[in-house]
């Protein structure tokens, strides 16, 4: 028997006991939980925990010291395993840099892939339009009705048309992300206009596809890696030096499958590339003030930013809000508190997101803020819609948007 | 991307927060890179500052004892090189109380007003209470948690909670009456009870911040209150001992509110990690730097340095996804010893992480190639403890590191806490009143450095 033979034999037989082998690109992630050691220090900071209690949710701990241990068992912790947002709170506080969000997502894959009818149902709806349409949002059917739902939002929030910039030879690949191609498509034209505005060589995808985010945190592994693969394909092709997004999921996912796929181009969030690559002097002499007297903002750190990509990203947010005149930032106290949209958990535990998010939603609505702003479109829907229930008027808005309303035109 | 700094401070546990408070007081520019939490997170949040002398059983009656004896004995234990400057013989006890009592006033100053406000001094030691039933010295507690003043006619009830795993008030009652009974002090009557209070609905698998939490929402300690009552009644209480569950926001507000409605005495015990008086500690001097203006970065490792000539003058430090390199003109290292990362082990000896320093044993020989196991004794309990507690690195009086020769391994990096050698905080008692000293100590020397340029 060869090796490649034998390699595959050994899996057959794994397979019959439930058992799927580690990718290589996981086995960091296995590792780290191996360095677990028990201090149990992380259950006091997980916002699920703090929400739901450790009787529904067992919490970090737990699912280092037990729920992943048992590559056979992993069925059985479907109905805990899938209700971690993956906010990566334990990982920032845990002494041993214990991986739980993304252990998390390496036993869900093992459930999907050998258990799917424990996968909470309320996923396969997202499932369904990832695999038929290759982004998390299904299109739209009629074209027209999508441009005149852009233009509409465009009118509201005063922004200006810029079409759509397709070409060969860009320096930078705009990737605004399934949100802002389907849903939020305000956010899609405020980074083109941004782009536009300051000159930057950009271009869009001819053919947008997700790179791979939501499939991943099913558990659906091999739609997570083929969506990487074809984003990878054409970002290689198009030959561009960066990549930037206005989307906080899609900067750490596209950072985590560049990494992984070593794409050799960096990922930046749009508030990075502003303060870094354009220059905050520049983007300051670009903005005005949309109105007399003084917008009260507070800020929300999505997850993805500060804790799955880097606490310095926020700093570069605070800077841009503070670059533009007449806005007064006020903090909420609470502005890196998970806002229950990470993980999926919002798809099929409404109960507990909308737990995860009173935290949010009670420190917010504390302040004296007229606004809330976040550099994340899918925060920006949690928020509104937590905020909306709980009888708010403070209105949310996307950062980059709220750049691009007070960008001086010509 | 790059930052500058006067001063930069590796770690952020009671070291690194009490270096980066006393830079900042002396008005240093400052910033934290922890890359989680450590030690001082984990512990009950008693800061001891001395207990016991290594392989005695007689516990210290205060601080300032502890500090004589130390001194006297261990010339190169922390605590005496914080009275090293001085060189007139005897008269390094003199020095080192003075900055061990400095460090502790200013402890007290940043703590007020916080949730983990704190109370005690040098001039006696605390007996507190664990959830264990036992006692432990230490010198200072957060308010809510100083056992109360009792008499022969008191009457202590300890009181759990239905499924929080870390308390068994029976066991607690059963160990405090048998040690009570063979010092011969009160409290002479001790009851125990446990009552129901989930605050997610069942009463199966309730973790103490879960209950802190929920003191700290509205009405929730009231409520507490309504359920301690029939036990109250019942047992005749005049005191109430709670595993440390007071709150993480307003701990001594929910225990007036206590006190008041059920017209009793009640604190809180010592804990196993994850305490909540831990977290509380954490938090409030967390909150504190935030007043001075300092950042801390969390997630940031420092994983690299650059040196020029006897200085160091750059710090790399990763985060998930990014790097930052630091340019201080001070660095402080507070990495904490096992727990927090600043020391690990492996089958070829120990070393401390970042800059490569020389490891040193409790007889200050070298650890290199020496396997942990070794360094532990076969006893696991044991009142000399383990030599693997006390290996750390070696400083010079002004808590600086020192090289593989004994020379300043750069003029401008200071250390502070459990990443030093010299002593041995599990048997010693003394793990957060070390971190806090040196951390104070070691702030201040960096500051005093920027002055001097
Ligand atoms: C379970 C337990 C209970 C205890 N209980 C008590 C008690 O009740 N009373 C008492 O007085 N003492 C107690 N101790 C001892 C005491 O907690 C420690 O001695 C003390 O907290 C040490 O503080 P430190 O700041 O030196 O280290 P730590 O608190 O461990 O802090 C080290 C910090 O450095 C960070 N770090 C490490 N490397 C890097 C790097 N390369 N870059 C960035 N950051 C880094 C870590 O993330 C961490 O934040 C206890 C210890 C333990 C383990
Ligand atoms: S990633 Fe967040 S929700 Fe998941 S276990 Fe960790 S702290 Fe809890
Ligand atoms: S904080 Fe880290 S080491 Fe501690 S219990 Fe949680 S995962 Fe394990």
């Amino acid at each position: 028997m060869s090796e490649e033979e034998a390699y595959e034999f050994v899996k057959g037989t794994l397979e019959e006991e439930g058992i799927v082998p580690f990718h290589d690109d996981e086995l960091e992630t296995v590792k780290s939980i191996e360095n677990c050691i028990n201090c149990g220090l992380c259950i006091n900071h997980c916002p699920v925990v703090a929400s739901v209690g450790l009787d529904r949710f067992s919490g970090p701990r737990s699912i280092a010291v037990q729920l992943t241990r048992s590559p056979p068992e992993y069925w059985a912790t479907a109905d805990t395993i899938y209700l971690c947002t993956g906010c990566g709170t334990c990982r920032e506080v845990c002494p041993k840099n214990v991986d739980i969000p993304e252990i998390v997502n390496i036993v869900r894959a093992r459930i999907f892939k050998t258990r799917r009818d424990l996968v909470p149902k309320g996923l396969f709806g997202v499932h369904e339009t990832l695999t038929d349409y290759r982004t998390a949002f299904e299109p739209w059917d009629d074209v027209e009705e999508k441009e005149a739902s852009r233009d509409m939002r465009i009118e509201r929030l005063g922004l200006k048309f810029v079409p759509d910039r397709i070409k060969d030879e860009a320096d930078v690949l705009f990737y605004p992300g399934c949100q802002a191609e389907e849903r939020a498509q305000e956010v899609r034209e405020a980074g083109k206009m941004i782009l536009e505005h300051f000159g930057i060589n950009y271009t869009l995808l001819e053919e947008f596809n997700c790179c791979g985010l939501p499939a991943r945190l099913m558990g659906d592994d091999e739609t997570a890696r083929s969506l990487a693969a074809d984003l990878r394909r054409k970002v290689k092709a198009l030959g561009v030096s960066q990549v930037v997004t206005t989307c906080a999921g899609c900067t750490s996912s596209l950072n985590d499958i560049a990494r992984r796929d070593e794409w050799g181009v960096p990922v930046y969030h749009m508030v990075e590339y502003l303060v870094h690559e354009v220059g905050l002097d520049g983007v300051r002499s670009a903005l005005k003030a949309r109105s007399d007297g003084v917008l009260k903002v507070t800020v929300h750190d999505p997850c993805h930013l500060i804790r799955h990509t880097s606490r310095q990203t926020m700093q570069d947010a605070l800077a841009l809000l503070d670059a533009v005149p007449g806005v007064e930032i006020v903090p909420s106290g609470v502005s890196d508190s998970c806002c229950g949209g990470g993980g999926l958990v919002a798809y099929h535990a409404k109960d507990v997101a909308s737990a995860v998010t009173q935290e949010n939603v009670g420190g917010i609505t504390h302040t004296e803020a007229e606004r809330v702003v976040t550099p994340c479109p899918l925060c920006t829907a949690q928020i509104e819609a937590s905020l909306f229930r709980d009888g708010s008027s403070i209105e949310v808005d996307d950062l980059s948007v709220f750049i691009a309303q007070r960008l001086v035109m010509e | 991307m790059e930052l500058e700094t006067d001063v930069l401070v590796i770690g952020g546990g009671m070291a690194g927060l009490a270096a980066a408070c006393s830079a900042a007081d002396a008005g240093a520019s400052v910033i934290v890179v922890r890359k989680g939490h450590g030690a001082t997170a984990d512990s009950s949040g008693a800061i001891d500052i001395a207990g016991y002398l290594p392989g005695g059983n007689t516990p210290f009656q205060s601080g300032r004892e502890g500090l004589r004896a130390i001194t006297g004995l261990f010339p190169y234990h922390p605590y005496s090189v914080l009275g090293q400057e001085s060189t007139e013989t005897g008269s390094q006890f003199e020095k080192a109380l003075e900055r061990v009592e400095h460090s502790v006033n200013m402890l007290k100053k940043w703590l007020s007003g916080t949730p983990a406000e704190t109370i005690g001094s040098l001039e006696r030691n605390i007996s507190a209470v664990t959830v264990l039933g036992t006692s432990k010295p230490t010198s200072l507690l957060q308010k809510t948690m100083l056992p109360p003043d009792w008499d022969d006619d008191s009457i202590l009830l300890f009181e759990g909670f239905a499924g929080n795993p870390d308390f068994n008030a029976v066991l607690a009652a059963k160990t405090f009456m048998a040690e009570r009974a063979r010092v011969g002090e009160p409290p002479k009557k001790i009851a125990d009870s446990e009552l129901t209070l989930s605050p997610f609905g069942k009463p199966y698998n309730v973790s103490p911040v879960e209950i802190a939490r929920h003191l700290d929402h509205p009405g929730g300690t009231a409520f507490l209150a309504d359920s301690l009552s029939k036990d109250v009644e019942r047992t005749g209480a005049t005191h109430i001992a709670l595993p440390p569950i007071l709150g993480l926001k307003t701990p001594a507000e929910n225990r007036r509110i206590l006190e008041d409605r059920l017209d009793v005495q009640v604190f809180e015990l010592l804990s196993f990690p994850p305490s909540v008086p831990g977290l509380r500690l954490l938090r409030s001097l967390d909150n504190t730097l935030a007043g001075l203006d300092v950042r801390i970065l969390e997630a940031h490792e420092a994983m690299n340095y650059e040196q020029s000539g006897n200085r160091i003058v750059r710090v790399q430090c990763k985060t998930h996804h990014r790097s930052l390199d630091i340019l201080p003109d001070s660095v402080i290292l507070a990495s904490g010893k096992f727990i927090g990362g600043g020391i690990t082990g492996s089958e070829n000896g120990l070393s401390e992480r970042l800059f490569g320093l020389p490891v040193v044993s409790e007889d200050w020989t070298s650890t290199d190639g020496i396997r942990p196991q070794r360094l532990t004794r076969p006893i696991s309990i044991n009142s000399r403890g383990h030599a693997l507690f006390a290996c750390g690195v070696a400083v010079d009086m002004h808590l600086r590191p020192l090289d593989g020769s004994g020379n300043t391994f750069a003029e401008n990096l200071f250390s502070a806490g459990s990443v030093l050698a010299g002593y041995n905080y599990p048997v010693e008692k003394s793990g957060l009143g070390v971190a806090l000293a040196t951390g104070v100590f070691a702030g201040t020397n960096a500051a005093h450095a920027l002055q001097e340029e």
